[in-house]
C-alpha cells in the first residue's frame, strides 16, 4: 500500500490524495501494463534472509515513465529484475495487462553483445522475441540516424564511446517489441546536456513506441525532469512511501532553459521531504503494533 | 620496402653471425663436428633425407597427427567445456577429474595410449588430442562462465528461451576464449605428437631423431628439430588468420 499519493497540479502542490483508487477513475484513461501488487522478496544468503521487499504495490502506466527513487540498497534493482520476470516474488503477484512477458532493459552500464556489430546489436531484442521484419529494419535505420550513429552500423562497440553505446541499447530495448521498457539508472553516466538530450530521446521513443518504462535512479532531479510519475520507496525492507504525478508538461521540463529548474523546484522540493521523513515501520513487527 | 627487408636482414643477422662461427670451428677442428654437426652438414643431410629419406613423408605425418589430435580436441573440448556451463551436477562431478587430468602432464600417459592405439599415428593423435582437449575444457568452460551477467539478464527479459541465451551469448563467448588460445593449442598438440613417436614409431620427425641419435648422426637430429620448428612456425602463420577473426571485435 502507498502511504499517500501526492498531484501536483502546475507547480502549486495539492492536497495529498490517499486512495489510489480514486485517482484512476478521475485521471485521464491510462492503461496499466504492469500492477505489481504487495510485492514481497527476499534474498536468501547463508545465514539469513535479506528482506528487500516488504510489500510494494503499484503501477507503471502505457505511454508514461514511472521513476522509482528511493535510499541506496533499497531494492530499486530489485523491482526491476521481478518486473523484468527474472526473480520471483515470495508475495504478491506481478501482473501485466498486455504485452507479454517480454521487457526491455537498458542498464547502467551500456551492454551490448561485444562481438556483434552495432546493426546487429539494435535489433538483437527484436530477433529474440521473434518480431524481426522489414519495418523493424527500416525503423532500426531510422532510429540509428536520429540517435546519431549514422554511419557506425557495421562498427563493433568497442568503437563506440560509452554514451553512443549506451543510445544503441535504447534502441535495442525499443526495438525488442516488449512494451515493457526497464531503466537502471541509464543516464548515470552522461554529462549534464548529453542527459537531456538522451532523456528528449527516451521520452520521445516511449511515446511513440506507446511503452511502459520504469526508469531506477538515485538522481531525483533525472526523476522529476523525465517520469510522468515518481514512486518513492522506503528504506529496505522497501515500501511505498508515496507517488507523485508530475503534471508539467514534459518538454518544459526537459528544455535546455535554466528557468526549467523553476519548474522542477517544488517537486524536488516534495521527493526531498518524502525521502528525510521518518520510515513507515523498518521492521514488521513495529508495523503490527502501530 | 626498403624498410623491410633492411628489418629482415638484421633479425635474420644473429642466426646468420651464429651458423658462420659454428662453421669457422668446425672447419678448424674437424673432428668436432661429430659432437656438434656443422650447418654445411646439416644442409647436406637434409638434401639426403628429402630426396632419399622420405623427409616430406615424417614431416606430413607429424603435422598431421598434432592436426587430428588439435582438431579433435578443441571440438570435443569446446562440447564438453559447454555441457559442463548447462549442468552444474555435470561440472561438480567433472570438476576433480578435470583438475586430475590437468595436473599430470598429459604425456605421462603415452606409453598407455602406445599400448591401446599401437605404435601408428592414432597413439600420437590420442596424445595430441588429450593435450589439447583438457585446454579446450577449461577454455570453453570459462568463457561460458565468463559472459557478462548482463547479457544474460537482457535476453532473458527478452524473453529469450534458455537455448537463446546458450547460442547467442554463452555458445560465442566460449568460441572466443577457445580461439584466443589456439596458438597455445596447436603447440600442445604437436608437442604431444612429437613425444609420442619419441616414445615409439615406425615415421614422424621424433622417429627421425631418435634412429639419427642410435646412428650419432648429429646433423639429422639437427634437421628433425629444423622439421619441427619448421611445422611450428606453417602452423603459427596459420593460426593468425583465425585469432585476428576471433579478436575482430576488440
Amino acid at each position: 500500500m502507498s502511504e499517500g499519493s501526492v498531484h501536483f497540479e502546475g507547480h502549486a502542490p495539492s492536497k495529498v490524495a490517499s486512495h489510489s483508487d480514486d485517482r484512476a477513475k478521475s485521471a485521464p484513461p491510462q492503461r496499466h501494463a504492469v500492477r505489481l501488487r504487495s510485492i514481497v522478496f527476499s534474498y536468501r544468503t547463508a545465514h539469513t534472509p535479506i528482506a528487500v521487499l516488504g510489500g510494494v504495490s503499484t503501477e507503471f502506466a502505457c505511454s508514461s515513465i514511472s521513476s522509482v527513487v528511493g535510499p541506496s540498497g533499497c531494492g530499486k534493482t530489485t523491482l526491476l529484475n521481478l518486473v523484468a520476470g527474472l526473480l520471483e516474488p515470495d508475495e504478491g503477484a506481478v501482473e501485466r495487462t498486455f504485452g507479454g512477458h517480454r521487457c526491455g532493459y537498458v542498464f547502467q552500464a551500456p551492454s551490448l553483445v561485444p562481438w556483434l556489430r552495432v546493426a546487429e546489436n539494435a535489433l538483437l531484442g527484436a530477433e529474440i522475441s521473434g518480431v524481426q521484419s522489414e519495418a523493424v529494419m527500416h525503423r532500426c535505420d531510422m532510429l540509428l540516424r536520429r540517435f546519431g550513429l549514422k554511419g557506425f552500423e557495421r562498427a563493433y562497440p568497442a568503437a563506440l564511446s560509452g554514451g553512443m553505446q549506451q543510445r544503441v541499447s535504447i534502441i535495442r530495448a525499443a526495438l525488442s517489441g516488449a512494451k515493457v521498457l526497464l531503466l537502471d539508472e541509464p543516464f548515470s553516466n552522461s554529462d549534464f546536456l548529453f542527459r537531456l538530450e538522451l532523456q528528449r530521446e527516451v521520452s520521445r521513443l516511449v511515446e511513440e513506441e506507446n511503452l511502459a518504462a520504469v526508469l531506477v535512479t538515485h538522481d531525483i532531479e533525472d526523476a522529476v525532469r523525465v517520469s510522468d510519475k515518481v514512486i518513492v520507496l522506503t528504506n529496505r525492507p522497501a515500501k511505498v512511501k508515496g507517488e507523485l504525478s508530475i503534471t508539467v508538461p514534459r518538454s518544459q521540463r526537459l528544455s535546455d532553459d535554466p528557468s526549467s529548474v523553476r519548474l522542477i523546484a517544488p517537486y524536488l522540493e516534495h521527493i526531498w521531504k518524502l525521502l528525510k521523513s521518518a520510515d513507515v515501520p523498518k521492521n514488521p513487527v513495529d508495523g503490527a503494533l502501530a | 620496402m626498403m624498410g623491410r627487408s633492411l628489418l629482415a636482414l638484421k633479425v635474420a643477422a644473429p642466426a646468420l653471425l651464429v651458423l658462420a662461427v659454428w662453421q669457422v670451428i668446425v672447419q678448424a677442428r674437424p673432428r668436432s663436428e661429430f659432437f656438434f654437426g656443422s650447418p654445411l652438414g646439416i644442409a647436406r643431410e637434409s638434401w639426403v633425407l628429402t630426396t632419399e629419406g622420405g623427409f616430406a613423408r615424417d614431416l606430413g605425418i607429424t603435422a598431421l597427427e598434432a592436426i587430428l589430435g588439435f582438431l579433435s580436441g578443441t571440438v570435443f573440448g569446446t562440447a564438453v567445456g559447454l555441457l559442463l556451463w548447462m549442468s552444474k551436477t555435470a561440472y561438480a562431478i567433472a570438476k576433480p577429474y578435470l583438475i586430475a587430468l590437468g595436473s599430470v602432464p598429459t604425456f605421462a600417459l603415452g606409453p598407455v595410449l602406445i599400448f591401446w592405439f599401437g605404435t601408428g599415428i592414432w597413439s600420437k593423435v590420442a596424445l595430441a588430442f588429450l593435450a589439447t582437449f583438457v585446454v579446450a575444457v577449461v577454455q570453453a568452460y570459462t568463457g561460458a562462465t565468463e559472459a557478462d551477467p548482463n547479457l544474460l539478464r537482457l535476453v532473458r527479459a527478452f524473453g529469450g528461451t534458455r537455448w537463446q541465451v546458450f547460442t547467442k551469448i554463452i555458445v560465442p563467448s566460449a568460441m572466443i576464449w577457445v580461439l584466443a588460445g589456439i596458438r597455445l593449442n596447436i603447440g600442445m598438440a604437436l608437442l604431444g605428437a612429437f613425444i609420442g613417436e619419441f616414445l615409439s614409431s615406425r615415421f614422424g620427425l621424433g622417429y627421425l631423431i631418435i634412429v639419427a641419435q642410435g646412428l650419432y648422426n648429429v646433423n639429422q637430429v639437427w634437421v628433425g628439430i629444423l622439421g619441427i620448428i619448421f611445422i611450428a612456425i606453417v602452423f603459427h602463420l596459420a593460426t593468425l588468420p583465425i585469432e585476428r577473426w576471433a579478436n575482430r571485435w576488440k
